[in-house]
């Protein structure tokens, strides 16, 4: 329902440049992610977006519409706050109905007692009861109506702020972490019907995370930003088999890519750990690092010695998987390698194997943190 | 309320003590050791707080003087002379009038300072030290520069009024055609303007005392509420104010009225150094008819019964207000 288009905003706090000059276009209907860690400038973009703080420089435009100038209250954008931000004196029901109230009924209707006395109030009072009603159906919240907010669960209250963005039919809904108050196993859960919800209302999202997992599991494209820009931008998939940049390939993975050293010989062939890689890349001599997921490890436990020597030093079980820690040829580097239930079992901790990269899976960073490609064989 | 809350913990103690089966097993029964660990706190209690206001209840029934060896019992004359007497009927309008002034006067004034001053992005520190002032000063101290301002022909209040005659202020104002033609207000000595000059300084005493505990509630906000409410279309400040700062400060709110409504009753200090109780009786306030009966008059027994009065309106409000607490008021 809104194209929001970000032209070279800044914004800087004093000396400190918290967005150093953002360029996004956000699709209509879309949901998009900006994922970054604590600090990067995501946050102060989504409240940039929703008028909340004004940008240093740059524009903001919904729909076309530069509105730079428009306050929060008309950019017709709803939000969903960390905290929830629920007024905490008011029930559900009334919670739900606020933003209605403020947009549909005048100011003297909703003046106390007095605005009792104007005549077609109780019709508006009638359609707003029957959009409240209409949206906790739908967020299975309509038992909970009554409730005021200090007697709801955090799963319940994260429901009610959704519900109370949802009332307006806003053209956006913005997102401010709504899910890390909350515990695990629910957070997981409300990452799918957040996803089913987006589908369902066709309108565009604004998410911002610093959980990788969920701009990863939700979104349809997701922004990875770091102190103040936007390092890459894409859909997750992409960004996950195919980062740009170093920072990006640490950041989105759990548990992270493993990096080591390598360097480039004048023909541009990469040695890594003492292993030679296939591919080469073009330029000279050079140091470079290597990066490589811990599901694109194989494990070798027989005689073989292709690949690093690698001495397992604690395994993880995640049920489905294992994740093994441990180091290269006893040495400094430290690597997770994925293993399946059964390989894992049969090795011992303190053991040399073997492991070795599967075969186009590696990927190659520059002294600049930038990708380097290897050349096509 | 301070009644109410020096009661709760020995009754609390006296709860954990009964359900310790065991600790006082040395023959003195289960349950015994919960009494001794309350006992210090109920003595204390009683003491200092039941046994003098039951002795003034006690009093109040009396025509004890001070030095005298003996009392009559007088049963409820007391009482009746206080309903029948023009005297304390003017005592209780003067109080009435104080507290009915001050208290909502002093509350609006020190929200909105407290509201102006956190709007602001500088000398917010300025203002607060200047409203805070005279709640630091010694009211005693300041009441006498109040009499000296206000005074009819010496003050400062008189003599910047008659600058204005002449200017045809005069005839828009009547005030002002009286006040030129003959004379301005003697306020303290004048009995219809007495009251209204304590009140005044009563609010001006005040209101940076409530000033200062809006201006803590107000940090206690969460911002994030003022941004919910400017999404949901709260454009108007006063949209804001209603949905978010005044519920918000509630719990502020019913302690501004509780002390200040306190504090107003006990109003003392300006009208024994300004007024002592005249004109008339007109500024004739409840502490001040205790001071006068009971220590000026060594008329014990009445002091008593006015200052049983006196409790009971502190009591009652005490009730009303905890009523409010737990049906109104919202606590995060």
């Amino acid at each position: 329902m809104a194209r929001i288009a970000l032209g070279g905003i800044t914004k800087s706090f004093g000396e400190t440049a918290v967005l150093k000059g953002i360029d996004l276009d956000i699709a209509d209907g879309e949901f998009l992610t900006l994922v970054g860690p604590s600090g990067c400038g995501k946050s102060t973009l989504l409240r940039i977006i929703a008028g909340l703080e004004g940008q240093s420089g740059g524009d903001v435009a919904i729909d076309g519409q530069v509105v730079n100038r428009v306050r929060p209250s008309r950019r017709d954008l709803a939000m969903v706050f960390q905290s929830y931000a629920l007024y905490p004196h008011l029930n559900v029901q009334e919670n739900m109905e606020t933003p209605l109230r403020l947009r549909d009924l005048g100011f003297w209707e909703r003046f106390p007692l007095l605005g009792a006395l104007l005549p077609g109030r109780a019709a508006k009072l009638r359609a707003l009861r029957a959009a409240v009603a209409e949206v906790a159906e739908v967020l299975e919240i309509g038992h909970l109506l009554a409730r005021k907010p200090g007697q709801l669960s955090g799963g319940q209250r994260q429901r009610v702020a959704l519900g109370r963005a949802m009332v307006r039919k806003p053209v956006a809904f913005l997102m401010d972490e709504p899910l890390s108050n909350l515990d695990a196993a629910l957070r997981v859960h409300m990452r799918a019907e957040l996803a089913q919800l987006h589908r369902r209302l066709g309108a565009t999202f604004v998410y911002v995370t610093h959980d990788q997992a969920e701009a990863l599991t939700m979104s349809d494209r997701m922004a990875v930003m770091m102190e103040g820009t936007i390092l890459q931008l894409g859909a997750p998939s992409e960004i996950y088999r195919n980062p740009q940049h170093r920072k990006v390939a640490e950041f989105i993975g759990s548990p992270r890519i493993n990096l080591m050293p390598a360097e480039a010989d004048r023909d541009g062939r990469v040695v890594a750990q003492g292993v030679p890689f296939q591919r080469r890349i073009a330029g000279g001599a050079r140091p470079v690092s290597l990066a490589i997921r811990p599901e694109h490890l194989t494990l070798d436990c027989g005689r073989g010695n292709e690949g690093w020597p690698f001495t397992p030093t604690h395994k993880e079980n995640l049920g489905a998987d294992f994740f093994l820690h441990g180091h290269l040829n006893g040495g400094a580097t430290r690597m997770v390698a994925r293993a399946t239930p059964e390989q894992a079992t049969g090795i011992p901790l303190g053991r040399e194997i073997r492991i070795r990269p599967e075969a186009g899976a590696a990927l190659l960073f520059g002294a600049d943190d930038c990708r380097i490609r290897f050349l096509e064989a | 309320m301070a009644l109410a809350e020096v009661a709760a913990p020995p009754a609390a103690a006296r709860r954990d003590g009964m359900g310790r089966q065991g600790i006082g097993a040395r023959g003195i029964g289960p349950g015994a050791a919960g009494y001794w660990f309350a006992a210090p706190a109920v003595l204390l209690m009683v003491v200092i707080l039941i046994l003098p206001v039951g002795i003034a209840a006690l009093l109040s029934f009396t025509d004890y003087s001070l030095g005298n060896d003996g009392a009559d019992w007088v049963g409820t004359a007391n009482y009746e002379r206080m309903v029948g007497s023009s005297t304390y009927t003017r005592m209780l309008w003067a109080t009435a009038t104080y507290v009915l002034v001050v208290v909502p006067v002093s509350i609006a004034l020190g929200l909105g300072a407290a509201l102006l001053i956190n709007s602001l992005r500088r000398f917010g520190d300025v203002y607060k030290t200047i409203y805070f002032l005279p709640v630091m000063a010694a009211l005693l101290a300041m009441a006498i520069v109040w009499e000296f301002s206000l005074h009819p022909t010496l003050g400062i209040v008189n003599d910047t009024l008659a600058s204005f005659c002449g200017t045809g202020i005069e005839k828009v104002f009547g005030f002002f055609a009286d006040g030129c033609a003959r004379n301005f207000p003697l306020w303290f000595g004048d009995k219809d303007y007495a009251i209204w000059a304590v009140c005044f300084i009563g609010i001006w005493q005040a209101f940076g005392f409530n000033m200062v505990l809006y201006l803590a509630g107000l940090t206690g906000v969460h911002r994030d509420l003022y941004h919910a409410a400017e999404m949901d279309g709260a454009a108007r400040a006063w949209d804001r104010f209603r949905l978010v700062t005044w519920p918000m400060l509630g719990p502020t709110t019913v302690f501004v009225v509780t002390i200040t409504t306190i504090r107003s009753f006990q109003v003392f200090d300006t009208v024994e150094s300004i007024t002592q109780g005249g004109p008339a009786k007109t500024t004739f306030v409840m502490m001040y008819a205790i001071y006068e009966k009971a220590i000026k008059q060594n008329l014990i027994g009445m002091g008593a019964a006015i200052t049983v009065v006196f409790l009971l309106f502190v009591l009652l409000l005490t009730l009303v207000q905890r009523h409010v607490v737990e049906k109104r008021v919202h606590y995060a």
